[in-house]
């Protein structure tokens, strides 16, 4: 049998905020020791065709999941308060946001609206070279698709980089005048576009959690600006066709594409030897 | 016996936990240097209350650092008697002295034969060489 690392490809449909962090969450705890069963198959076959994938290899697997919001949802920083809107500078004078659905994540950073956006989640299991370490974030992981969508978006025609700059301090005294939303902070492997530092516009942010079986790193990519919080643009909003991949349906056209560019930079960081087994959740309930 | 390095026992997970046999059985908790250097850049940090109960190998708080967020695990089993007060709000003195000036938590412990299953100072600088 194989013990090559092998990748499982979740789509899914659009879920509530607590639904989409318990599912990263379950996943991160019991991808390890193969506890797959509560991914609930409707679909007989498809159920068979898994059962059959996982049975022809022992390698330790690795999840990806591409995930959306059934409704505007703010996912708050692992330490961070829903009262925090009232007193940041970036969300004071926007009460609106505390009227919205809201989920505290497992993983660290600033808040994230999750409305014109693309969310995905990789979970690796520890003791994944080169990933490999029992505290703290994998910068390897961050850096490689982030550097992945900078790599695509400047095939697109656009002024994409890392951001090199971090708003972020460990000093108690500057904890409070942090940005509360993630995209008006910065660190160094964010995705920015257009402008110089301080006139760019962050694309792309990425949070991580790591437990003794494994790692999860999560992220934003910013479509379109959302109606709840206008001053946050997205890729469209600054210069991105509608349809990177071509064609006319523009959503799933930067689905496609972001797919694509993560399958990408993890593929090359972890020299992944196949596509993957890819599961299609929109028609299946999970049990949690 | 004093707080040092080379006194300690760690998990591989890289917490550190001092006993001294001062007949007392409470025993200090904290991270490892090497933790610290590996989380970079401490934000945040939760920790338990007094009174409550930790287990061996379970956590007992969370650190997040680069938004990542790590749990940190008790070496041993026991109830906690004492916290660092204030160190959440002075993270930085991990990055000095994450021995003496940086210790966590001191729980009275349960099981003191369970700091037998540890790694001493020289089977945890043998795991490190091991990790590069």
């Amino acid at each position: 049998m194989s013990t090559h690392l092998r990748m499982l490809v979740l789509e899914d449909s659009p879920r509530l905020g607590r639904e989409n962090m318990a599912i990263d969450e379950r996943l991160l705890n019991g991808l390890g020791s193969g506890d797959l069963d509560w991914l609930e198959a409707e679909d007989a076959p498809q159920r068979d065709r898994l059962r059959e994938w996982l049975s022809v290899s022992d390698g330790p697997l690795l999840a990806v999941r591409f995930y959306s919001w059934s409704e505007p949802t703010l996912s708050l920083g692992h330490f961070q308060r829903i009262e925090q809107i009232g007193q940041a500078e970036d969300t004071r004078e926007h009460p609106s946001l505390r009227d919205l659905a809201w989920v505290q994540r497992k993983t660290g950073g600033g808040a994230i609206l999750h409305d014109r956006e693309l969310t995905y989640s990789i979970i690796v299991p520890s003791g994944t070279e080169p990933l490999a370490s029992s505290k703290g974030h994998s910068e390897l992981l961050y850096r490689a698709v982030h550097q992945g969508v900078v790599e695509g978006l400047r095939a697109l025609g656009l002024d994409a980089k890392l951001s090199e700059s971090c708003t972020c301090s460990p000093k108690a005294a500057s904890k409070s005048n942090e940005p509360f939303l993630c995209f008006h902070r910065r660190t160094p492997v964010d995705v920015v576009l257009g402008g110089d530092q301080g006139q760019d516009h962050k694309v792309l942010g990425s949070a991580q959690r790591r437990v003794k079986t494994g790692l999860l790193q999560h992220g934003s990519f910013l479509i379109e600006k959302s109606l709840e919080y206008r001053s946050l643009l997205g890729v469209e909003d600054l210069g991105g066709r509608a349809s990177p991949m071509g064609g006319d349906d523009g959503k799933s056209n930067w689905e496609d594409w972001f797919q694509q560019r993560v399958f990408l930079a993890i593929g090359g960081l972890l020299g992944l030897p196949e596509d993957g087994f890819r599961l299609n959740l929109r028609e299946r309930s999970v049990r949690l | 016996m004093t707080l040092q390095p080379e006194n300690l026992k760690y998990l591989p997970s890289h917490e550190w936990v001092y006993a001294p046999q001062d007949g007392s059985g409470i025993a200090t908790i904290g991270i490892s240097a090497f933790a610290v250097a590996e989380l970079n850049d401490l934000v945040y940090m939760a920790l338990p209350k007094v009174g409550q109960q930790v287990e061996a190998g379970q956590e007992f708080g969370e650190v997040e650092s680069v938004k990542a967020v790590s749990p940190m695990y008790s070496p041993i089993a026991g109830q906690i008697v004492e916290i660092h007060d204030g160190i959440v709000d002075r993270l930085e003195t991990l990055n000095s002295d994450p021995y003496v000036q940086g210790w966590l938590i001191k729980v009275k412990m349960s099981d003191p034969s369970q700091l037998d299953e540890l790694l001493d100072f020289a089977a945890y600088q043998k795991l490190l060489a091991q990790n590069g």
